[in-house]
């Protein structure tokens, strides 16, 4: 099943949702939720992951995404857009596997440092944007997924996450400064350090 | 040594990120409302202003950088879209999202089967027989201690003392070392699976492919009647109920325990139209700790 019958999209420009694929899923066509399911998985996968900060717990949240679209379909109601309504079930599920995550003990072997990353390895760049979404409230990476990943506008996602706008517009801006920052783009910080001979 | 410098703060202060940050969004019109400004002006300071380029540049960089494409290997998805497709559409208003309600029902359907099964078990005098088809499981397949009881849907050969606990017991008593195995049986009086059964580490995916490929006994242990039945767990040791995992019609082929970074969890393994889903969970809680599809 897995393969090359639906699209496997993680681009946010492409549209691999179209309404009449979502009307069969609403209406209880189950391989048009099987196909949209696959096309949207790993879209889900990419926010859960950009929110929850280790791949096995972005996966536990992805799942729980998934079933919440599957189980929840039929009441769709057409009025936001598919991606709209399946981006918020996603981050909350993100969000809750974040809350989840923070309430488990954690195993010794996750408390030894981490080697040093090195810049030119690209799993290693991985790790050292993971380490930087990490220092990000979850409540900021939300919003800066919504954007950057989902696309929505802050009117958007000001309703998905039940908070004004300018609030939405503050969390973006500080998130990515931060974000910037802990990547390593930091002449443009609050302070700017230069060695000097 | 190193010297740090103040930054240009910007036309807008602490708010310059901000405005640049909906410059970059195109929302600038609400920026410049929280101003009582208009766009133009606001766009016109920040033009008027020489860092916006690199402020711009530097956003942009966090922008890029969380952009980086992540996928699912074909198996995972595949796995979590079969888990999905298992889930009945629920006519109930659920927005508010809850993330164990089929877990939970899971987790209580197994317990209702694993206290009928208990409840036989003390009206019939020390030894319960469980229910399970002729084929048995490769853990049990593998044990010495099991006595070989083929034919017929109900002897599975597992021995059950009349304290024992039930499924939650049976879950809290699964350890993955043969000393606590040996333990466990010991002190329960029930007949445990001998750990080296378990699978071991399955963390990684391949790893679990070829140990669940090598388990998997020629026939299934049971069918899956509809998408939310829940079958019987044959081994005394899997509580998560196995039924709500799979699509309707997926036969069973393997329950059994492995380690998952470490910690002690469930294999489930089902197979439907040639295709195997396999499932590792948490066994407490049954949550989804991985899942291939092969």
């Amino acid at each position: 099943m897995a393969g090359s019958t639906f699209e496997k999209s993680t681009s946010l420009a492409d549209n691999p949702f179209p309404i009449e694929l979502v009307t069969a899923a609403r209406t209880g066509d189950r391989d048009a939720l099987n196909t949209l399911l696959n096309a949207y998985a790993n879209r889900a996968f990419m926010i859960c992951r950009r929110i929850v900060p280790n791949d096995q717990d972005a996966q536990d949240a992805t799942q729980e995404a998934l079933i919440a679209i599957a189980r929840s379909i039929t009441r769709f109601d057409g009025a936001a857009a598919f991606t709209t309504w399946a981006y918020r079930i996603t981050v909350n599920a993100a969000l809750d596997e974040v809350r989840r995550t923070k309430r488990r003990p954690v195993p010794d072997a996750e408390l030894e440092p981490a080697p040093a990353p090195d810049p030119t390895d690209a799993v290693d760049a991985r790790i050292t944007l993971d380490a930087a979404l990490e220092q990000l409230l979850p409540e900021f990476r939300a919003a800066l997924v919504l954007r950057d990943l989902g696309g929505l506008d802050y009117e958007q996602i000001a309703t998905m996450l039940e908070i004004p706008p300018g609030t939405v517009r503050s969390r973006i801006a500080r998130g990515r400064a931060q974000l910037a920052a802990a990547l390593g783009n930091q002449d443009h910080d609050d302070q700017r350090q230069r060695d000097t001979p | 040594m190193s010297e740090y410098l103040p930054i240009d703060p910007g036309p807008y202060g602490a708010d310059t990120d901000d405005a640049v940050s909906a410059l970059i969004d195109g929302e600038l019109a609400g920026f410049a409302a929280d101003r009582g400004q208009d766009v133009a002006t606001v766009q016109a300071t920040l033009d008027a202003w020489g860092g916006l380029a690199a402020r711009r540049a530097r956003l942009e960089s966090a922008r890029h950088a969380l952009r980086t494409p992540l996928t699912l290997d074909d198996p995972t998805r595949a796995a979590m879209v079969a888990a999905a497709l298992a889930v009945e559409p629920d006519a109930a208003p659920v927005v508010p999202f809850t993330r164990n309600r089929s877990r939970r029902t899971a987790v209580l359907a197994a317990f209702g089967a694993a206290a009928a099964v208990l409840l036989i078990g003390v009206g019939v005098g020390t030894y319960v027989v469980g229910n399970r088809s002729n084929t048995t499981s490769t853990a049990e397949r593998a044990s010495t201690t099991i006595p070989a009881n083929g034919g017929g849907q109900t002897d599975s050969g597992v021995k059950i003392s009349p304290n024992a606990t039930g499924l939650e017991s049976s879950s809290s008593d699964t350890r993955s070392d043969d000393q606590s195995a040996s333990t466990t049986a010991a002190t329960t009086g029930r007949t445990t699976v001998p750990s080296d059964t378990d699978l071991g580490e399955v963390s990684d995916p391949k790893t679990l492919i070829a140990k669940v490929q090598r388990s998997i006994p020629a026939a299934p242990i049971t069918t899956t009647p509809g998408a939310t039945a829940v079958t019987a767990a044959p081994n005394p040791q899997v509580s998560c109920a196995s039924g709500s995992l799979f699509p309707a019609g997926s036969a069973i082929v393997l329950e059994t325990t492995a380690s998952f970074n470490g910690r002690t969890a469930q294999v489930i393994a089902a197979q439907l139209a040639g295709r195997t889903t396999v499932y590792v969970l948490e066994p407490t809680g049954c949550s989804i700790l991985s899942a291939v599809a092969f």
